[in-house]
C-alpha cells in the first residue's frame, strides 16, 4: 500500500557479458533504465573505491555511448515476410526467450528459412504484381465502344500513347490550360475513383508532356504488350488471365501452408529470439562503454534489488552498486505502486488523475476504500450490485484486458452490501427483510430521509478530515512548511475546520462544549493562514518576507481566507449528494412501479421491471460512477494530491510491428 | 463578433501566453548585448524562459542545445493548446502541425540531395504528437531512395516519388514545391467546418500566404530552374486571395525575367519583392512581417475568432526564430544595425 522505495542500480561488467546481462534484466521486467552516459556526466555513477574495482574505475575516464553496428531492418523485413507468408498469428512465446542461443545462429537460421521460401515468395510477388497490372489494364473497358486497334497507335514511330489516371481536381486544372499542352488528351471517364485519360503526344515533345503530366500527379498505367489490340479482344484476354493468376496464387498459398506445418515452430522461435535481440539492442542506446567494460544504470525497487544483485553476481562477474534516492541528485525516481489485490484496480483511477510523485503518499488505499463506500451508498441495491459485479467478472475474462472489469466487481459488491441494508432487491423494497424476523438492521432510505442525508454529510466530514491529514503529511514530507503548517490544507486549516465543526455541533445541541476557546482558536488559525507566507519566511530565516509586494499579498490572502470558509462549507455540504442519490435511486423505481400499476397486467409489470432495471443500471450507474469520481477528485484529491510523478516503466520485450 | 462560447477559454489562455512574449524593451536590450551567453542569461533571469533554461549553464553556451530546447518547447506549448479545440477546429489545429513534419522532411531531403551531413541530426528533428512519420527512423535513411521508400504508406510518398529521376539541383525545388502545395491544400480543406466568419478570415490570411508562395514559386521556377510555364502553372495553388488563376497564368507565361520582376512588382505584393536581389532571406522576412501585420489587423477587427490562436502561434514562432538569429549574430559579433535588419520583430 505504498509507493515503492527505489534505488539506483549501477552495474559494471565485461563487455562480452553485455548481451547476456541485458537479457536477464529485460526478462526480469523489474528495472527502469536510465541513460548511463548522462548518469556518469552528472557524477551519479560512482563505484566504491576498492582495490578490486580499480580497473573499472580507471576505464571510466575513456567512456562513451555504446555503438552497435547491428542492423535489424533487413532481418526484420525477412521475418515479416516469413510470418506474413505463413499467416502465423500469436507468435510471441515466453519460453523462447529463456532459451540460450548465439545470435549469429539465429541469423543463420532465419536466412535459411527465408531462402527456402524465397522462391515461393518471389513467385507470389510476381503474380500479385501482375494481378495488379491486369486490374489496372481494365481501364481499356472505357474504350470498348471504340473500334480501333490500339497496337497501331502504340507502334507508331512519331506518336506516343499513354493511358493513366489523375484526380478530378487535377484534371480540371489541366483542362484549363489545354491550349498550351503539346498533346491530345481524351477524357475516358471514371476509373477506380479517379479520372482516366488517353494522352497522345508527338515523340519529339514527349519530355515536355511528361513533365506537365507529372505536375498534375498523373499516374500512367503500364500497358502490357500482349493486350494491346482491339479493346474487346483485350478485355477477354484480361479476364482469362486474371482467373489463371488467381488460381496460381491460391496454389502458392497452399504450399506455404504446408510449409507452415513443417517449419512453423522454427519460425516462431526465430521470431522471438529476434525481438529479444532487438529489445536488447534498443537498450544499448542507454549504455556507456569503455574499452573493456560497459556501464548500466537503472531504477529498481529496493525490495527487488538484493535478489537481482545475487542472481547477476552468481552468473557473471559484475560489480553492482546501489545508490539511495538522496544520493542521486538531479533525477526524480519513477513511481511504482504496490497495493493488495483488493485495492490494485483503483490505481487506474489514481493514474487517471495523475501518477503519484515519488515523494508523495500513495493515495490508492484511501481512494479505493472511500470510492467503494461512496459508490455503494449512492447505488445500493443487492440485485443490481450483483449484476454489475457479474458484468465486471465477464470483462476480466474477456481477452481484451483492462482494469475496469475488476473495478466493476468491487463496486458491484459494495453496492450489493449497501443494497442488503437498504433492503432493496432490483428496486423492490421489503423483499429482503421479509426473509428475516427482525427489521432492526435495515435502513430504507426513503423512510429515513433525514438520517440518510445527515449520515452522508458526517461521512463526508470524516473523509475531508482524513484528506487534510494526508495533505499535512505530504506537505511536511516535501518540506513545504508554509502550506503544511499554516496553509488552509495544512495544520491550521485542519484545526480551523475541526473547531468550526465543534462550534456548529454545539449550536445544534449535539454536544456540550465551551465555545469561547474554540472561537479564539479559530481566529488564531485564520490569522495564521493570512500571514502564512511572511511567517514561514521569517521562521526559516529568509530576509525577503513577501514574494511580490506586501499589499498585493494581503489583498490576495484576504480573499483567500474568504474562499477558505466558502469551500469548507461547500465541500462538506457537497457530500449530501451521496444521500440524495440513494434517495433518487428509490425514487426512480417508484416511478417505474407506478407505471407498471397503470398498465395493470403481468406483461406490464415484467416489461417495466426489465426496462426500469436496465435504465437504472446503465444511466444511474454511470452518473453515480462519475459523481463518485467527482467527490474523490475534487473534494479530496485537490486538497492533498499533486500527481506529477513519472510512471515506472521496466524494460520488457515488445512485439515486432514497425518494420 | 466571433463565437464566445467556442473561444472564451482558449483566448483567455492565449492572452496570458501573449503577455509572456518578449516585448520591445527586451528586444532593445538583447540587440545590444555582446555574447550569446549574455542573451541566454538575460532570457533565463528576466523572461518566461526561466523555466526552460532553469538548469542551463550560462558561462559557456551550447547554441545547438539551446535551439533544440526552444524548438521542443514551442511544440510542447502548441500541443497543449490543442486541448482547447473540438471537431473541425481541432482538425485545423492539427493540420497546422503538418508544417513541422514537412519542414523536417525537407531538411532531410536537402541534406541527402546535397550530400551534406548534419551533426546531431536527431536533435534538430522534433517529433510532434500528430505526425504520420517516425522522424527518428527517417533520419537514419542513407539515400534519397531509401528515405522516400520509408515514407510509403504516408501521404508524402506519392508526392515525392515522381521526382527521383530528376537532376539533383531541380529535384529539391520540385519536392519542396510539392510538399508545400500539399500542406496548403490540406490546411485549406480543414477550414470546411469553420463558422462563416472564421472561414473568411482564414481564407484571407492563408490566401495571401498562398499568393506570396505562388509568386515565389513562379519567380524561382522560371528564373533558376527553367520550368515550363504549363508545368509551373499546375504547381501553383489556385486558392490565392488576390491572385487568381488568370493572374497566375499571365505571370507564368512571361519570357523575360526583367519583365517578370516588373510584373511581380505591379501586384499587390510588389513591396515585398523590393529587396529581392539582396537574397531570399529578406524576402522571407518581409513576407513574415507582412502576414503578421495583416493578421494582427484582422484580429483587431474581429475579436473572439480563430485568429487569436493563429496570431499567437506566429508571434511565438517568430520570437524563437529571432532568438536563434540573435544567438548566431552575437556568436559572430555582427554589427547591431545588421542584426536589427534580420529580426522579424522591428527594433528601433
Amino acid at each position: 500500500m505504498a509507493v515503492q522505495k527505489m534505488v539506483m542500480m549501477n552495474l559494471v561488467a565485461n563487455l562480452e557479458d553485455l548481451d547476456y546481462l541485458l537479457k536477464k534484466i529485460t526478462l526480469s521486467e523489474k528495472v527502469h533504465i536510465v541513460n548511463a552516459v548522462e548518469e556518469i556526466d552528472e557524477s551519479n555513477f560512482t563505484l566504491s573505491m576498492m582495490e578490486q574495482n580499480v580497473e573499472e574505475i580507471v576505464n571510466m575516464c575513456g567512456i562513451e555511448a555504446y555503438h552497435d553496428g547491428k542492423n535489424f531492418r533487413t532481418l526484420k523485413e525477412k521475418m515479416k515476410t516469413l510470418v506474413d507468408m505463413m499467416q502465423i498469428e500469436e507468435v510471441v512465446r515466453q519460453e523462447d526467450f529463456n532459451e540460450d542461443y548465439p545470435f549469429d545462429l539465429v541469423v543463420m537460421e532465419l536466412e535459411k528459412l527465408y531462402d527456402s521460401v524465397k522462391s515461393l515468395y518471389n513467385r507470389r510477388d510476381r503474380y500479385l504484381k501482375e494481378l495488379d497490372q491486369l486490374k489496372q489494364m481494365k481501364v481499356i473497358d472505357l474504350l470498348s465502344k471504340v473500334e480501333i486497334d490500339l497496337s497501331v497507335l502504340h507502334k507508331s514511330r512519331n506518336f506516343h500513347m499513354m493511358l493513366g489516371t489523375l484526380t478530378n481536381e487535377d484534371r480540371k486544372k489541366l483542362s484549363q490550360n489545354y491550349e498550351n499542352v503539346p498533346a491530345t488528351i481524351m477524357h475516358l471517364g471514371h476509373f477506380q475513383g479517379r479520372e482516366a485519360l488517353l494522352v497522345v503526344t508527338p515523340m519529339a515533345l514527349k519530355t515536355e508532356t511528361d513533365r506537365i503530366l507529372r505536375s498534375v500527379h498523373f499516374s500512367p498505367i503500364e500497358l502490357l504488350r500482349d493486350y494491346i489490340t482491339m479493346p474487346t479482344v483485350c478485355l477477354e484476354r484480361l479476364y482469362e488471365r486474371i482467373a489463371i493468376v488467381k488460381q496460381e496464387l491460391k496454389k502458392i498459398d497452399e504450399e506455404s501452408m504446408s510449409y507452415r506445418e513443417s517449419h512453423g515452430q522454427e519460425v516462431k522461435r526465430c521470431y522471438n529470439q529476434l525481438i529479444m535481440e532487438e529489445t536488447i539492442a534498443g537498450l544499448k542506446d542507454n549504455i556507456a562503454m569503455s574499452k573493456r567494460f560497459f556501464y548500466f544504470s537503472g531504477w529498481i525497487a529496493e525490495s527487488d534489488s538484493r535478489e537481482m544483485k545475487n542472481t547477476l553476481e552468481n552468473e557473471r562477474s559484475v560489480i553492482i552498486d546501489f545508490k539511495q534516492v538522496e544520493e542521486v541528485s538531479a533525477i526524480t525516481p519513477p513511481t511504482l505502486l504496490t497495493n493488495n489485490s483488493l485495492l490494485k484496480p483503483f490505481e487506474t483511477l489514481v493514474e487517471l488523475y495523475g501518477t503519484p510523485s515519488y515523494e508523495e503518499l500513495d493515495p490508492t488505499a484511501f481512494l479505493g476504500i472511500s470510492y467503494m463506500l461512496l459508490f455503494g451508498a449512492m447505488f445500493g441495491d443487492l440485485g443490481q450490485g450483483l449484476v454489475l459485479a457479474l458484468a465486471g467478472y465477464f470483462i476480466t475474462k474477456s481477452p481484451k484486458k483492462n482494469a475496469y472489469g475488476s473495478l466493476l466487481i468491487r463496486m458491484g459488491i459494495s453496492s450489493s452490501i449497501f443494497g442488503f441494508f437498504y433492503d432493496s432487491l432490483f428496486g423492490y423494497e421489503h423483499v429482503i427483510s421479509s426473509l428475516f424476523a427482525s427489521d432492526a438492521f435495515f435502513i430504507r432510505p426513503i423512510e429515513n430521509i433525514n438520517t440518510i442525508l445527515s449520515v452522508s454529510i458526517v461521512m463526508g466530514v470524516v473523509l475531508l478530515l482524513i484528506s487534510l491529514g494526508y495533505s499535512i503529511f505530504n506537505k511536511l514530507k516535501a518540506k513545504d512548511y508554509q502550506e503544511g503548517l499554516f496553509g488552509r490544507s495544512g495544520m491550521s486549516g485542519l484545526i480551523l475546520y475541526a473547531s468550526l465543526l465543534a462550534i456548529v455541533a454545539e449550536k445544534a445541541g449535539l454536544i456540550t462544549i465551551a465555545t469561547g476557546p474554540l472561537i479564539l482558536l479559530s481566529l488564531l488559525c485564520v490569522g495564521l493562514i493570512i500571514v502564512r507566507e511572511p511567517l514561514a519566511n521569517y521562521v526559516a530565516g529568509h530576509k525577503e518576507l513577501y514574494h511580490e509586494g506586501a499589499s498585493a499579498y494581503y489583498v490576495e490572502s484576504g480573499f483567500d481566507i474568504l474562499e477558505t470558509f466558502l469551500s469548507m462549507l461547500s465541500n462538506s455540504v457537497s457530500f449530501i449528494r451521496v444521500g440524495a442519490f440513494a434517495l433518487n435511486h428509490v425514487g426512480l423505481f417508484i416511478a417505474f412501479h407506478t407505471m407498471a400499476e397503470i398498465i395493470g397486467n403481468a406483461a406490464g409489470e415484467i416489461s417495466m421491471f426489465i426496462i426500469g432495471n436496465l435504465l437504472v443500471i446503465f444511466l444511474e450507474g454511470l452518473i453515480v460512477f462519475i459523481q463518485g469520481l467527482r467527490l474523490v477528485y475534487y473534494e479530496m484529491f485537490s486538497k492533498y494530491y499533486t500527481g506529477d510523478g513519472k510512471v515506472f516503466e521496466p524494460v520488457c520485450i515488445e512485439a515486432l510491428d514497425k518494420v | 463578433m466571433g463565437d464566445i462560447k467556442r473561444f472564451a477559454a482558449v483566448n483567455t489562455k492565449i492572452k496570458a501566453l501573449d503577455a509572456l512574449l518578449l516585448n520591445n524593451k527586451d528586444y532593445e536590450l538583447l540587440v545590444t548585448m555582446e555574447e550569446p551567453e549574455d542573451i541566454v542569461l538575460y532570457l533565463k533571469e528576466m523572461t518566461t524562459y526561466k523555466d526552460l533554461f532553469g538548469e542551463e549553464e550560462t558561462t559557456r553556451v551550447d547554441i545547438n542545445r539551446i535551439e533544440r530546447l526552444l524548438k521542443e518547447d514551442i511544440i510542447e506549448k502548441f500541443e497543449r493548446l490543442s486541448h482547447y479545440y473540438t471537431d473541425s477546429y481541432k482538425k485545423f489545429y492539427k493540420a497546422l502541425f503538418t508544417r513541422y513534419e514537412i519542414e523536417n522532411i525537407k531538411l532531410l531531403l536537402r541534406m541527402l540531395i546535397r550530400k551534406e551531413t548534419i551533426s546531431d541530426l536527431e536533435k534538430h528533428i522534433g517529433q510532434t504528437k500528430y505526425q504520420q512519420v517516425n522522424m527518428k527512423l527517417l533520419a537514419k535513411a542513407s539515400s534519397i531512395e531509401d528515405l522516400i521508400n520509408q515514407l510509403k504508406g504516408t501521404s508524402y510518398y506519392g508526392l515525392l516519388v515522381y521526382y527521383l529521376e530528376e537532376d539533383s539541383d531541380k529535384m529539391m525545388f520540385y519536392m519542396e514545391m510539392s510538399l508545400d502545395h500539399y500542406y496548403f491544400k490540406y490546411l485549406y480543406k480543414t477550414l470546411e467546418g469553420f463558422s462563416a466568419e472564421d472561414c473568411r478570415l482564414m481564407e484571407e490570411s492563408i490566401g495571401q500566404n498562398i499568393d506570396v508562395q505562388n509568386l515565389q514559386w513562379i519567380y524561382r521556377g522560371l528564373k533558376y530552374y527553367g520550368l515550363s510555364p504549363e508545368e509551373l502553372l499546375n504547381y501553383t495553388l489556385n486558392l490565392g486571395y488576390y491572385l487568381k488563376y488568370k493572374d497566375l497564368k499571365f505571370l507564368c507565361y512571361t519570357d523575360d525575367m526583367v519583365l517578370l520582376a516588373e510584373r511581380i512588382r505591379a501586384t499587390k505584393y510588389g513591396d515585398l519583392f523590393l529587396d529581392a536581389r539582396q537574397g531570399s532571406l529578406f524576402f522571407e522576412l518581409n513576407m513574415e512581417r507582412y502576414l503578421l501585420t495583416l493578421m494582427k489587423k484582422l484580429q483587431k477587427e474581429h475579436p473572439m475568432t480563430i485568429l487569436d490562436t493563429v496570431v499567437y502561434m506566429h508571434k511565438k514562432e517568430y520570437e524563437v526564430r529571432d532568438i536563434f538569429t540573435l544567438l548566431e549574430a552575437k556568436r559572430y559579433h555582427a554589427p547591431i544595425e545588421d542584426v536589427k535588419k534580420f529580426l522579424v520583430h522591428k527594433v528601433h
